[in-house]
């Protein structure tokens, strides 16, 4: 269930859980784009990949790779439309 | 973000693979809520979503024209720079930057590859047209 929370910042995210230890976060940035977090807690013992994106798809039609993107950012590096952390792998849908 | 499901599929390392799905029910009230935007406005492929013949793109598909401008006008500023003084390192350049943009391309779906390639070569063109008015 998507669920709108209100960080202390006053920064709002829609987000909802994939799981008991991973969660699928919007947020906005200050350009008004918006990314797709996925977020994993301390539950969660293995780590995102950092080489290998998450792969989105919308009733089984629509695909977004977000491995396209690492070429993307290296062709614009002033910009950011993704990052991979170890609990946390972000990119830019909008 | 239109739909009724959202799949996805997450890798961990090393070589673990998990897969999701979650419904889209609701998440457009939260976007309206929370961002002030439309599901709609916030889709994953919008080359693939838009009509052939539609004259004017949606507005993420701008955005990602003005990223490709800046994408290209820092190739042609590095080709300008060298081209002049050395015909042969421009020429590698041309080729360094098509080998990129194929690259980029290859990665996308086939709709947004097609949309991207044709955006990369008609601000390739009005970036030369430019230099020659000027």
């Amino acid at each position: 269930m998507w669920q709108v929370h209100t960080l202390p910042d006053g920064e709002k995210i829609v987000s909802s859980a994939l799981s008991e230890r991973i969660t699928a976060i919007f947020q906005r940035t200050r350009d008004a784009r918006i990314f797709i977090n996925l977020v994993s807690n301390e539950v969660e013992l293995r780590l995102f990949d950092k080489r290998r994106l998450p792969i989105l798809t919308i009733d089984g039609e629509h695909v977004t790779d977000f491995n396209g993107l690492i070429d993307i950012q290296r062709n614009l590096p002033n910009q950011i439309f993704y990052f991979a952390e170890d609990r946390s792998v972000c990119g830019v849908i909008w | 973000m239109t739909g009724n499901n959202l799949h996805i599929r997450v890798f961990f390392n090393p070589f673990a693979m998990a897969e999701y799905n979650i419904s889209l029910t609701g998440l457009a009230d939260a976007l309206q809520q929370a961002f002030g935007v439309t599901a709609s406005q916030v889709i994953t492929s919008p080359a693939s979503e838009a009509p052939a013949s539609s004259l004017s793109p949606p507005p993420n598909v701008r955005i990602e024209r003005a990223a490709i401008r800046s994408m290209v006008e820092d190739f042609w500023r590095s080709f300008i720079s060298v081209a002049v003084t050395n015909p042969q390192i421009g020429a590698q350049t041309i080729q360094n930057f098509d080998g990129r943009i194929q690259a980029t391309a290859s990665l996308m779906v086939p709709e947004n590859a097609k949309l991207f390639l044709e955006a990369v070569e008609e601000e390739r063109d009005l970036l030369f047209n430019e230099y020659k008015r000027n």
